[in-house]
């Protein structure tokens, strides 16, 4: 029985592209002996897969309609009529256009999440005679929106000066008076920020009562399936890392800088079926594991600048 | 009688044949390999001392290469062995001398600060006997990092599976290995650096990020502070060496040596860099998700270098983010030891010391945390004291000074006066001191004084402080102008201290500073103060060893040994020595030194009466069970001090100092003998001076001299000692006509003989005396040729004396000695026939005056040759019968020469004899020396061509032997 050995290969080694782009790439074949075959396949795959979460399920039963995955792409091209592969290497080569050509007529960005999953992938299939199993194999890449060119006014006015305080929470006068006397003080410098840019800020313990334990920064994202009829929405976490380990010296700024996670984070995505949102959450866990938290609202898109090589 | 002999005086002119010579400059047995070798010696020992250099080769090469370029000039400085080892032993000495080296080298080594030398020390200074844990999930014996990576096509996926994996980090596997001791805990350090190399050679790069995290999140471990810096240094070399091996591989994947990890070729169309960018920034994203702040600190830092694939220009600024970000840590040590590291990476990889200086000014923000009411809790509980824990400071905050303020002297000026403004300073001034440099430091020395007098820090004394200043200016002191205000300044303080513990360390390092730099006054003044205090609060024996350095530091840099000896306080201070064996140590740096240093003629009573006072108590010390090497140099010390004392123009004094010190140092031999030979040396002096005319004073003072040694020679063990000792006495009162003591000499010598042990042992090796025996006795009869006969004695009463003796010395049977000197005995009394002898010693009548070559001493002379020739006669037979037929026939031969010079071979049993021992010679002709026969033949007729013309009976009976020898 004769073995074929075959990958997709991808004309750019980060697979990741633009909308409108072509997809450029070639299938290598290598066979150590001349095979049959009944035909070579090449099917383009763009999926959004949406999932209502365990605890709304019940609920929204009677919306399944709209959880339907919605398919972005799917063709198919005929690589090779049935034939014959030739001993040693043979490669198709293939090229097509990355567009959407029905609703929603645009290409959302690759994006790994808890409930909404889009994906993108090529996969050959090759059709063998009736004894012989077939052969497929898959080549995942990434769509992302082109990066747009803001200039960078848009991008610092964005800035939020916060300040944290038994007054700021959201409690009665009678708790209150339970609490730490604490007073941290900070800025996020933006909150539109880029993708591909780290979130920077600051924050400044002023004073307070009990010792900190730790400040950390959460990354969330708030995913929204549904139409206006019902819809399911949850925050999840995507990362958390500390800014601050154990009782800071007060009076001293304390940067706040996130970089986000490349293949878990996309631009904030809002359309008819389903959202996707990005929140931050600064939480300070004094001593005695009492935790405060403060939560931002951030809206993530893909920018690009002058010094920026990223795109 | 077997023999006649008649002595009759040669009548031929004698004339030497000197030999050629020319002037060198080298020694012929200096060999060049050699001199190569030594001074590769030199230079490692020296490299020993100096911290670690890395350039060995290349300059080992270079110095063979300028050896052979100029030999005459480096073999004369390398070879000598003995001032070789006298080097050597100076620098092993002091430690200071040591230190200050290293210093120099360090400043040599300019565009170096290595860590790898603190490293060491760090390791060394701070250890723990505390129980230390660790929490890692590697070192258990089921490894759970087993799995390996699929080959997935999508980086997404990838990268997935490595988060997931980063997430189990707390899994179950993970164990808490505690109550380890300090050793076993540095063992698992290395195993886990072991299992970080091998699984990055497995490609399990996940497993490796997770060690050096684990790792990474051990430096937030402050359960046992007295172990953190070392701690720090054990985990940052596996932090370095992980951001090695990420570092380069990027390189090889940049440069693309090997395939990539995907195990796919890159493809062509992509320029290889972009491949290497893109791993890279896959690791700071990796990194930039790990959850705890610290990890993810070290981490970046670790592999800091490798933004170079993003953005090469971008160093300082992320170096700027990372200073900031560290000011999250809220722990101050291990705040301070990241921001170590942090300018540990940052010397690598920029020369811009902004960075440097941000960390250093945000240690100065949370300076004053360090003396806060949480930290002070937590040495509560670990019970540490304030001083143990700001000690921990030390390393981290002196490697990030020296960072800023190497080759950038600007900085200086700005951090001392941030210093100034900060609370609690203590610990920064102490790490300015040990690092700045010592220039700098002595141009602001006033101020320094100032501001350390008012620095006022729990935790660091003023002694610690004070002493940081001491070993600073001991390198570079401040200028001449200011130093007296400097020392007063700085002893108002030192004077405050009331923990003779304290003070004494601070002298300590003060010490080196005030010897070299002022008037013996002030050291006098010092010795004083140190011994009053010390007195004061009796609490010598602890401070021996201090005190000691004290006293090395002044004598090694005060140039003026014997100003310092007649110091009031200098004995007093000795006297706070009350332990024998510190005490001895003690005295024997002080002779040492002086030894080196002081001018090589003393006549001050008070410094000889208080280096006296020194050698006794050493000359004491000295036991019958004291080691051999300890009493040569205790002698050779007191020796040396003995022949620098001269009283010029006061030959009494001289020798009473002489008799004062025979008294005291007793059972030194070497000692003795310096004596002997330096009253010996007086009585020559006094001969030049008087130039030969003794009045009745100086004759007498003479005989007492002679009498001295006289004496003394008993006393000396060695009987080759003494033997010697009696000659050169001998001879000098021979030289100074004392005619009846130079007898005396000679007869005490001779009678030596007897007892003369047939070997001595000189370290393990046996050596025989016969050699030593047959030269003194030449020696001897050379002299006895111009001793005139006691009028109460017989003719030639010390040369039969010697005759006799000689024949109780355990001669080997083989040996020739015994015949030697016999024939250098026939040689003298040949000479003793003469008419007038070679050389006479002026104002001694010799023989030849005395007896006016009578014809009855004549007789006496011939007859002891003729006892002489029977002797030899008799130990040739001897000889013979021991087959020994080389010697003998060589001795024979020499005989024959002396017949045929000496007498009279008219006389037909002398003819005979001569006859006959050319034929003895001539049968052995095969055993000896080819050219032997023919030589003496060759002399034989030199002889008888000087002689022929003479036409005497002597010369027809020559002819007729040489014709007989010749037929032969």
């Amino acid at each position: 029985m004769s073995a074929i050995n075959f990958e997709i290969r991808l004309n750019k080694e980060n697979k990741i592209y633009y909308e409108g782009e072509l997809l450029k790439g070639c299938v290598h074949f290598n066979c150590n002996t001349e095979a049959k075959h009944e035909g070579i396949q090449l099917t383009l795959e763009g999926i959004v897969n949406l999932q209502l979460s365990t605890k709304n399920v019940g609920v929204f039963e009677a919306f399944y309609n709209s959880v339907k995955p919605i398919t972005l792409f799917n063709t198919t091209l005929e690589l090779a009529a049935p034939g014959k592969l030739s001993a040693g290497n043979s490669e198709f080569h293939f090229e097509i256009p990355l567009v959407c050509n029905k609703e929603p007529r645009v290409l959302y960005e690759t994006y790994h999440g808890v409930f909404i999953n889009i994906n993108y992938l090529l996969r050959c299939d090759v059709k063998r005679s009736f004894l012989a199993k077939s052969l497929q194999k898959i080549q995942q890449f990434c769509i992302q929106n082109k990066p747009i060119v803001l200039d960078t006014k848009t991008l610092t006015s964005s800035e939020v000066n916060f300040s944290i305080s038994p007054e700021t929470l959201q409690k009665s006068a009678k708790e209150r008076i339970n609490l730490p006397r604490f007073l941290i003080t900070g800025k996020l410098d933006q909150t539109e920020c880029c993708v591909t840019r780290p979130v920077t800020g600051q924050l400044t313990v002023q004073h307070t009562e009990v010792a900190i334990k730790s400040i950390e920064l959460q990354l969330l994202r708030v995913e929204t399936c549904g139409c206006t009829e019902g819809y399911s929405k949850d925050a999840t976490e995507i990362q958390t890392i500390q800014i601050a380990d154990g009782n800071i010296c007060p009076k001293l700024e304390i940067p706040i800088y996130m970089i986000l996670p490349r293949l878990f984070t996309c631009p904030t995505l809002i359309t008819k079926n389903f959202k996707i949102e990005f929140e931050l959450n600064l939480l300070v866990i004094f001593k005695d594991d009492y935790v405060v938290t403060e939560n931002f609202q951030i809206v993530l898109k893909r920018t690009a600048q002058q010094c920026d090589k990223l795109s | 009688m077997a023999t006649d002999w008649e002595c009759i005086p040669r009548f031929y002119e004698v004339h030497k044949n000197p030999l050629q010579s020319h002037i060198t400059y080298e020694h012929p047995l200096k060999i060049h390999g050699v001199t190569v070798i030594e001074s590769k010696g030199t230079k490692r020992c020296l490299k020993d001392i100096r911290s670690s250099f890395s350039s060995d080769n290349s300059s080992r090469a270079s110095s063979s290469i300028s050896l052979s370029a100029e030999p005459l000039t480096l073999s004369f400085d390398g070879t000598d062995p003995l001032s070789l080892f006298a080097r050597q032993e100076q620098e092993n000495m002091d430690p200071l001398t040591q230190q200050m080296e290293k210093i120099n080298r360090k400043s040599l080594d300019e565009n170096n600060i290595s860590w790898s030398a603190k490293r060491l020390g760090i390791l060394n200074r701070y250890t723990t006997s505390e129980k230390l844990s660790i929490s890692t999930s590697f070192l258990s014996a089921a490894s759970s990092g087993g799995e390996g990576i699929k080959s997935q096509t999508v980086v997404a996926d990838k990268v997935k599976f490595r988060l997931e994996q980063l997430d189990d980090f707390d899994d179950a596997s993970m164990s808490h290995m505690i109550d380890l001791t300090q050793q076993e805990y540095i063992q698992r350090i290395e195993q886990l650096n072991q299992e970080l190399i091998t699984s990055w050679n497995d490609d399990q790069r996940v497993k490796s990020l997770k060690i050096v995290i684990q790792c990474s999140k051990m430096l937030a471990d402050t359960s046992v502070l007295s172990f953190y810096p070392s701690q720090f240094v054990l985990i940052t070399d596996i932090l370095d060496m992980f951001g090695k091996l990420v570092y380069e591989r990027l390189n090889i994947k940049a440069s693309n040596i090997i395939s990539d990890g995907d195990n796919r070729k890159s493809s062509k169309a992509e320029p290889l860099y972009e491949n290497a960018r893109e791993t890279c920034q896959n690791w700071f994203f990796k990194i930039s998700s790990i959850r705890e702040l610290l990890p993810r600190l070290y981490l970046e830092m670790a592999i800091l270098k490798c933004y170079e694939f993003i953005s090469p220009k971008e160093f300082d600024k992320n170096l700027l983010r990372i200073t900031k970000m560290i000011r999250g840590i809220g722990d101050p040590l291990v705040q301070t030891y990241a921001r170590c590291y942090l300018v540990r990476i940052s010397l690598n990889v920029t020369p811009n010391k902004e960075s440097i200086k941000e960390n250093f000014k945000d240690f100065l923000k949370i300076y004053n945390t360090i003396f806060s009411g949480a930290v002070r809790s937590e040495l509560n509980r670990q019970r540490v004291n304030i001083e143990t824990y700001l000690s921990l400071y030390s390393p981290a905050l002196d490697f990030m000074l020296l960072g800023l303020v190497h080759k950038n002297s600007i900085c200086t000026e700005e951090i001392m006066n941030e210093c100034k403004g900060t609370k609690n300073n203590g610990l920064l001034f102490i790490s300015m001191l040990n690092v700045f440099q010592p220039k700098f430091i002595a141009a602001n020395a006033l101020e320094f004084v100032k501001l350390l007098a008012s620095s006022n820090t729990e935790g660091i004394s003023k002694g610690h402080l004070f002493r940081a200043l001491g070993i600073s200016v001991s390198d570079y002191p401040p200028l001449p102008e200011q130093r007296l205000q400097f020392l007063n300044g700085s002893f108002n303080t030192i004077d405050t201290f009331t923990d003779p513990i304290e003070y004494i360390n601070c002298i300590e390092t003060w010490t080196q500073f005030i010897a070299k730099n002022f008037s013996i006054t002030v050291i006098n003044d010092l010795l004083g103060t140190i011994t009053l205090r010390v007195n004061a609060s009796r609490t010598y024996e602890r401070f021996y060893t201090q005190l000691q350095n004290i006293l090395d530091q002044i004598l090694q840099h005060f140039e003026n040994t014997e100003l310092l000896l007649i110091q009031e306080n200098f004995l007093p201070y000795l006297d706070l020595f009350k332990k024998d064996s510190n005490r001895i140590v003690v005295c024997k740096n002080i002779l040492i030194r002086f030894h080196q240093k002081s001018e090589d003629n003393i006549s001050d009573e008070i410094v000889i009466n208080a280096i006296m006072f020194i050698g006794k108590i050493l000359s004491n010390s000295v036991t019958a069970q004291s080691v051999e090497d300890e009493r040569r140099q205790i002698s050779h010390l007191i020796s040396s001090f003995i022949r620098k004392v001269t009283y010029p123009k006061d030959f009494e004094r001289q020798l009473s100092f002489y008799v004062d010190a025979r008294e005291a140092f007793t059972d030194l031999d070497a000692v003795y003998i310096t004596l002997v030979n330096s009253v010996n040396k007086l009585a020559v002096g006094i001969r030049h001076v008087v130039k030969g005319n003794y009045t009745q004073k100086t004759g007498a003072f003479v005989k007492a001299c002679i009498a001295f040694c006289f004496i003394s020679i008993p006393s000396i063990t060695a009987i080759q000692n003494q033997m010697d000792l009696y000659l050169l006495t001998g001879q000098v009162a021979l030289l100074n006509q004392c005619l009846g003591q130079a007898d005396a000499c000679f007869e005490a010598a001779l009678q030596l003989v007897s007892n003369l042990p047939r070997s001595v042992e000189t370290e393990g090796i046996s050596r025989n005396l016969e050699t030593y025996l047959v030269s003194y006795l030449c020696n001897m009869l050379a002299t006895l040729v111009v001793v005139p006969d006691s009028p109460d004695q017989g003719v030639l009463y010390l040369l039969r004396l010697l005759l006799s003796v000689v024949t109780k010395f355990p001669f080997d049977a083989q040996s020739s000695g015994l015949v030697i000197v016999y024939l250098q005995a026939l040689d003298m009394l040949y000479i003793q026939s003469l008419e007038e002898f070679p050389y006479h010693i002026p104002g001694v009548v010799s023989n030849d005056e005395l007896y006016g070559h009578d014809q009855k001493y004549l007789t006496e002379v011939n007859n002891i040759c003729v006892q002489v020739i029977d002797d030899i006669l008799v130990q040739l037979k001897i000889l013979g019968s021991n087959r020994q037929l080389r010697t003998q026939a060589t001795l024979a031969l020499d005989l024959f020469l002396r017949i045929i010079r000496y007498a009279n071979l008219s006389r037909e049993k002398t003819f005979q004899l001569a006859v006959n021992l050319w034929l003895l010679a001539v049968k052995a002709e095969s055993h000896i020396d080819v050219k032997l026969i023919s030589h003496t033949l060759q002399n034989v007729e030199y002889i008888y061509e000087q002689m022929k013309n003479t036409n005497t009976q002597n010369a027809r009976s020559l002819a007729r032997l040489l014709h007989r020898i010749q037929t032969k």
